[in-house]
């Protein structure tokens, strides 16, 4: 592990530099630009020096330099290596320090989000460079990669949410970055308000565990569980030990931790894209594509995946929680690659597979495997944030197209970013080949994964079974809209001579692009953008193969070493190794035989797809639909809060404001206009008023003194 | 014929009556209203100096003197909210004296 000072420096100075964004009239774009890409490039490169440096240190003996081994030895000794920075919340029992907590899980989650959000700084000197607000957009990247950076270092939870929603805050930020535009708008407002369906979750999910455990931090409350030590959860006379504590919810007895694991489940499905919540995850694509590499693709959407690999020990001593992770990241999985068979934007087919492969990740943790779902987050994070900034190349020697019905032969045109997206689909797709160490990065993460799940659905682990039919299916689709964005995109004919549709036009004027010296034909990009691209290839290629040992190999127990935490019959990354040959070689197969359809199907057949997409069968219109997601959440919840907050509103109106404010006002102004009615004006009237009073008072004195005696 | 106590009275409630009715049956003239004001102001003097010839008492027609004087200021000061009145409007008819209408 590196010094405190080089970590202080990872964490907080992407915060600090952002910073400089809101002063980029007085010094201008550029010192911003060059700011915070230095800043987060040399965080990046000791992100990654601090993640060799680790590994290696677990390798041990081959001399990799003391200070490594002493670090391992801290983390296992410990756990973690925490440095507190600040108190921040002191009440009670109640306290979250501003803190810098630093696990194995850690090391890879910064490894990761440095090391992509860098890269996607400097392709975003060639993606951006037309654009006049790049100052703004380099600073909302900073922004976003110190939320990401804090959200990851938290040793408490409430760390934990302040960077969960500083990382929706610049996502927002960034999907509605082209504000001008009516779609990015709507899409930015769509993923806020459902990850806050989620983030309602997390919150409940995170006072849930202060109420049972009287604490917001990771370290008692996280070994309370491993320990099974007794607890007493609030307002209950009862203490119990802690996987078996029962608090009431909605008026109903539940399990502690099953509650807590499924509402911070939800917190994740809803950062994650996971079924349900999944639906803003696509519209986010309206976002600048840079921003798709780093916060759609490679780093936000993995803190749900990294949450519950955080909450091992929680989610190893619960049944359905995780029995829920399992089935809804399964379906996810399968879900989204349907729905990517059916899209037409480059962006969007690229956004299902996200989904997908998030899927991938969610049901390992949710059957045990955490390191290959861990594993699969890192490797994802390279042949991802690859293919988009691949895509964001196409996109930008297209001139703002997106549509890839209207691209193909493209290889000749830009042959880099064809060998880069190549790389891309053949990392994503898994190939490699069973028992040797050939293969690329997502054939050893996504293989661990398949394997584990087989080997749990063999032990009777919940949705086991389910979830590794669905990831074979998934992968059989994954490798089929893979090779089919390749081929529509780069093969066959080429694209129509004018590409230049309204939709290009408003795109392009928007950016302030002059055409006149592209000439309209599709060029390669700029060194700066393609230098990323090889970056992130290689990382697509070697990390599966680099890594496997440590993340889920022989070496893995000493690298996550008290990071995650498996229960004590939890052994399905051992039982992955006994699984039968069949299942082995299961995903290659599929992955063949999508390429196979695929290259039937769109490479020599090139009209076959188009034809199915015309005549529009029930299940195309299904998944071009996106199985109807956003028609149903229409119908059912937007008209349904509309109806419902029609109904309240008018209730207010009516029935509070009506009896209340305005009842009273109004009563008010009746009763003075019909009072005032009395001031006729005229004299005689008031005249007679006078008189009558002074009868009526002469008569009570009268009376009063005794009357006629 | 002798005088009673009970003739003056009557005479008083008389012109007290005369005057209210005075008031409320004029419809047109503010003067007449002034005047019936008057003529009630006069009914009580009269039962005053009536009741204090009666009882010896001189204490009642002092007070009639102050009455009158009020009296007196009084149409002074109405009269001469009148003329001011009628320089401004144009017109003292009752049924347009009503500037005061809520």
């Amino acid at each position: 592990m590196l010094p405190d000072i080089f970590i202080l420096f990872i964490v907080l100075a992407p915060g600090l530099v952002a910073l400089t964004g809101l002063f980029h009239r007085q010094i201008g774009d550029k010192p911003v630009m060059f700011l915070t890409t230095g800043v987060v490039l040399t965080a990046g490169a000791l992100s990654l020096f601090q993640l060799f440096a680790y590994a290696a240190g677990i390798g041990g003996a081959d001399g990799h330099g003391e200070a490594a081994g002493h670090a391992v030895e801290a983390v296992a000794a410990h756990g973690a290596h925490v440095i507190t920075l600040l108190p921040w919340i002191d009440v009670g029992a109640f306290q979250a320090n501003w803190a810098i907590r630093v696990d194995a899980l850690s090391i890879v989650m910064m490894a990761v989000i440095t090391g992509v959000s860098g890269l996607v700084h400097l392709y975003s000197w060639g993606y951006m460079s037309e654009d006049p607000h790049r100052s703004r957009f380099f600073a909302y990247l900073s922004l976003f990669t110190f939320a990401m950076l804090s959200l990851v270092v938290a040793d408490n939870f409430i760390q934990l949410f302040f960077g969960w929603e500083g990382v929706g805050l610049a996502s927002y930020l960034l999907i509605g970055f082209w504000y001008t535009k009516k779609a990015p708008n709507d899409a930015s407002i769509k993923a806020f308000v459902t990850n806050r369906v989620g983030d309602f979750g997390l919150a409940i999910g995170i006072m849930a565990v202060f109420f049972v455990f009287g604490s917001v931090e990771f370290e008692p409350v996280l070994s309370a569980i491993r320990e099974n030590a007794v607890v007493t959860p609030m307002a209950f006379a009862e203490a119990a030990p802690a996987q078996e504590a029962v608090i009431e919810f909605l008026g109903q007895r539940v399990y502690a931790l099953e509650l807590i694991g499924v509402l911070l489940f939800i917190g994740a499905m809803g950062k994650s894209a996971q079924f349900f919540l999944h639906v803003w995850l696509p519209d986010a694509m309206e976002g600048p594509t840079p921003v798709s590499a780093l916060i759609h693709a490679a780093t936000m959407v993995t803190a749900g995946v990294y949450l519950v690999c955080l909450m091992s020990p929680l989610y190893e001593h619960t049944l359905y929680a995780a029995g829920m992770v399992t089935i809804v990241g399964a379906v996810t999985a399968l879900y989204a690659a349907t729905v990517g068979m059916a899209q037409n934007d480059i962006k969007r087919v690229i956004a299902y597979s996200t989904c997908s492969q998030l899927g991938y990740m969610f049901f390992a943790a949710g059957i045990g495997a955490y390191e290959a779902a861990m594993f699969h987050l890192f490797t994802h994070a390279f042949f991802k944030a690859l293919l988009f900034l691949g895509a964001g190349s196409v996109i930008h020697g297209m001139h703002h197209e997106q549509d890839m019905r209207k691209m193909g032969g493209l290889a000749k045109f830009m042959p880099l970013t064809y060998a880069a997206m190549l790389i891309g689909t053949i990392a994503i797709i898994g190939l490699g080949i069973p028992h040797t160490l050939i293969g690329f990065s997502g054939f050893f993460s996504k293989d661990a994964i398949l394997e584990s799940a087989f080997a749990a659905g063999e032990h009777h682990v919940m949705f086991g079974q389910v979830a590794f039919w669905f990831g074979i299916v998934a992968a059989l689709l994954t490798s089929f809209y893979s090779w089919r964005l390749i081929y529509m995109t780069f093969h066959g004919p080429q694209a129509s001579a004018e590409p230049h549709d309204d939709h290009a036009h408003a795109a392009a004027d928007d950016h302030g692009h002059t055409h006149d010296d592209h000439a309209h034909v599709p060029h390669e990009s700029p060194a700066i953008m393609l230098v990323p691209l090889a970056l992130l290839s290689l990382g697509a290629v070697f990390a599966g193969f680099y890594f496997h040992d440590w993340f889920v190999g022989g070496k893995e127990s000493a690298f996550w070493g008290g990071a995650i935490y498996s229960a004590a019959e939890n052994h399905v990354l051992h039982d992955r190794h006994n699984v039968p040959e069949w299942v082995l070689w299961a995903p290659l197969a599929v992955t063949l035989a999508g390429f196979v359809i695929a290259t039937l199907t769109y490479f020599f057949n090139r009209g076959f797809g188009k034809r199915i997409a015309d005549s529009g069968g029930p299940l195309y219109s299904l998944f071009s639909n996106k199985w109807y997601f956003d028609e149903l959440y229409n119908a059912t919840l937007i008209k349904g809060s509309a109806i419902l907050g029609n109904l309240f509103w008018k209730a207010d109106k009516k029935v509070i404001d009506g009896v209340g404010p305005d009842g009273v006002s109004s009563l008010t102004r009746w009763g003075a206009r019909r009072i005032s009615a009395m001031h006729t004006g005229y004299l005689y009237h008031y005249a007679f008023v006078i008189i009558g009073a002074a009868l009526v008072f002469g008569a009570v004195m009268w009376l009063r003194a005794g009357g006629v005696n | 014929m002798d005088l009673g106590l009970s003739h003056y009275l009557a005479v008083s409630a008389a012109l007290f009556t005369i005057g209210v009715v005075g008031i409320f049956v004029n419809r047109k003239n503010i003067i007449v209203i002034l005047m019936a004001i008057e003529l009630i102001l006069l009914s009580v003097n009269l039962n005053l100096i009536a009741f204090s010839v009666f009882n010896g008492d001189i204490t009642g027609q002092i007070f009639a003197m102050l009455v009158l004087t009020v009296a007196a200021a009084e149409a002074a000061v109405g009269l001469a909210i009148l003329v001011v009145y009628f320089r401004n409007r144009g017109d003292i008819a009752v049924e347009n004296v009503d500037q005061m209408k809520g």
